[in-house]
């Protein structure tokens, strides 16, 4: 026997934040490394159009992150996490946009805000934070809700904000897009950004919060019988989970450099959805593998809509096709692998 | 200071169904009472009010002189008022040590004694070793089991265990009256046990309530109800 200072003998509260902290370093590594990996070889081929598909991959990394930090612990499906991305985008475009252009785009912004110079970063922080807040004032009464009546009220939260935001002509520009957001979003800040939203998103599932929701989820009633409170575990994944919609909103935006009412709709609403499921609803893993995927699937077929040259011949799938396979994808995974493609799986993460 | 958990009167009604009428039982610290009474004499009516599940149409239920009748499941759980389910309801997707810390969590959060009121809870029903299997995959008795120890992590002074022998073999039941009957030594707490098992409920309470029908039959020490005619009659009549 050594006397020597062992820190996890010496004091056990330092023991278990060292363990902590490796419950957290450990899957957020696993799952931050690879798509590192992967930025740099594309990077390194140089090819413009591979660094645009991956910047906007990631920055459905974020997006789904974000839904999976509700969805993946409470286990309910949300139809409106859209409209945080909708509400961080706008958030940000009211500190950044375009210069003198801005108040010709929304007149009715307070001077105050229509001549602040924000900081891009801080910018960013404070749009995915309002996204946040106003997650958290729904979230007081929408958490009452579960399964799926909270789905359905949900969705109707995305109707009631796409409606408002295209009759606030003042602050959003109505129905047509503002144009000239500053383009900052490269691969590397996506990259960063989905680094951030990962680390979020696995602080969250291995703490007691995510490990309470993860109760009511599995059982709602003898989660409160053990002393949870349902509504307030849910309205904490909530709340993150609006703020990280939120950010992937403000990127969405900025990588673009246009925005309208009309992107942060139906159609992001179900190609996030996609992702989550086909990768797998109850795991972080299972968010970013799917947001990949379907990425990376919705390319392929996006180059057979544009034509292949075959010899003499244009061998050009018509347009649509894309929606379509991404159905008969999202089905086949629902009949043969409901669990999604990782199922429960969470890579770094020792069982 | 020993407490005590009362009922007063409780009267339950469903849309004109009386599920419970005018029952008023007594429950100390340290004490094992057995609640008793054929199917739908109200028995589990009983424990959701007592667990906050069911709102109480009249009576009411108190710690000392605490009133806490219209008290959240949630709220009564972390003040020590804790029950298990007849059907268990364990989190099957997650793991033993998990099912143990949700209620541990849920009481002091994350802290080191946290840690070791839960693993004290497995170590307890004997199944620290099972810790990291997935709650789904137990065999039954030991789901049961778990269902006790995630009742008992968060140090009740009051434990409902709704039939927990249900479905066990005589072995297995003979185990778990061993067990409950150390529950409150161990733990100090006042257990209120729903059993059909007569041996079961004979061997390790000293008191019975008997209902039949939402009303009380009959209360009191075990030898006196064993030759109370009216629960003879209605109740043990075959035995």
């Amino acid at each position: 026997m050594t006397d020597s200072v062992d820190p996890r003998r010496s004091s056990p509260a330092a023991a278990a934040s060292l363990l902590w902290i490796g419950r957290v370093a450990r899957p957020s590594a696993a799952l931050i490394v690879p798509l590192l990996v992967l930025c740099i070889i594309i990077a390194l081929t140089g090819a413009p159009r591979l660094e645009s598909i991956m910047t906007e991959a990631l920055i459905y990394v974020v997006l789904v992150a974000g839904l999976s930090i509700f969805i993946g612990n409470s286990g309910i499906v949300s139809f409106g996490h859209v409209t945080f991305a909708l509400i961080g985008a706008y958030a940000s475009a009211w500190q950044t946009c375009c210069g003198p252009m801005r108040l010709i785009f929304m007149p009715e912004l307070p001077v105050w805000m229509a001549t602040a110079q924000v900081p891009l970063g801080l910018a960013a922080l404070l749009a995915a934070t309002l996204a946040g807040f106003v997650a958290l004032i729904l979230g007081v009464a929408l958490m009452r809700l579960s399964g799926t009546a909270a789905s359905i009220a949900l969705l109707s939260v995305l109707f009631v904000f796409k409606t408002a935001y295209e009759n606030w002509d003042g602050w959003t520009a109505g129905q047509s897009a503002i144009v000239g957001l500053p383009t900052y979003v490269t691969l590397w800040v996506a990259l960063g950004a989905a680094a951030v939203a990962i680390l979020i998103a696995t602080l969250y599932r291995v703490s007691s919060y995510g490990l309470r929701l993860r109760a009511v989820r599995e059982d709602e009633a003898a989660a409160r019988a053990s002393g949870v409170n349902a509504w307030t575990q849910k309205l904490v994944a909530f709340t993150i989970s609006g703020f990280v919609a939120g950010l992937g909103g403000v990127l969405y935006g900025h990588f673009l450099g246009t925005i309208s009412v009309s992107m942060f709709w139906l159609d992001m609403t179900f190609l996030t959805l996609a992702m989550l499921v086909v990768g797998g609803l109850r795991s972080l893993t299972g968010a970013v593998v799917g947001a990949l995927f379907v990425a990376a699937l919705r390319e392929c077929i996006q180059v057979f809509e544009r034509g292949i040259s075959v010899g003499d011949n244009l061998l050009q799938a018509p347009e649509g096709t894309r929606e379509i396979v991404l159905a008969i994808v999202l089905l086949s995974i629902l009949i043969f692998r409901p669990q999604g493609l990782v199922g429960e799986l969470e890579v770094g993460e020792r069982r | 200071m020993s407490a005590r958990l009362t009922t007063q009167s409780v009267t339950v009604r469903f849309h004109g169904l009386t599920a419970l009428e005018d029952v008023s039982i007594s429950l100390d610290q340290g004490e094992i009472l057995g609640l008793l009474g054929p199917n739908g004499a109200g028995k589990t009516t009983l424990v959701n009010v007592l667990s906050g599940f069911t709102r109480p149409s009249g009576g009411t239920v108190k710690v000392n002189e605490i009133d806490l009748t219209r008290a959240r499941p949630d709220v009564l759980a972390r003040r020590g008022i804790v029950r298990t389910f007849q059907s268990v309801r364990l989190f099957q997707r997650m793991t033993v040590r998990e099912n143990v810390q949700v209620p541990v969590f849920a009481h002091h959060a994350g802290s080191v004694e946290g840690e070791q009121a839960a693993q004290r809870a497995l170590e307890f029903v004997g199944l620290a070793e099972e810790s990291d299997r997935i709650a789904g995959s137990l065999p039954y008795t030991q789901e049961r089991l778990v269902g006790i120890a995630r009742a008992l992590a968060l140090e009740p002074k009051f434990l409902m265990l709704d039939e927990p022998a249900a479905g066990m073999n005589d072995v297995e039941g003979a185990q778990l009256v061993e067990l409950i009957a150390r529950i409150p030594a161990q733990y100090g707490c006042g257990v209120l046990l729903i059993e059909h098992n007569m041996p079961v409920v004979m061997a390790v309470c000293e008191r019975l309530h008997v209902l039949r029908g939402g009303r009380t039959l009959a209360s009191g020490p075990r030898e006196e109800i064993r030759r109370n005619p009216d629960v003879i009659e209605s109740y043990l009549g075959g035995h």
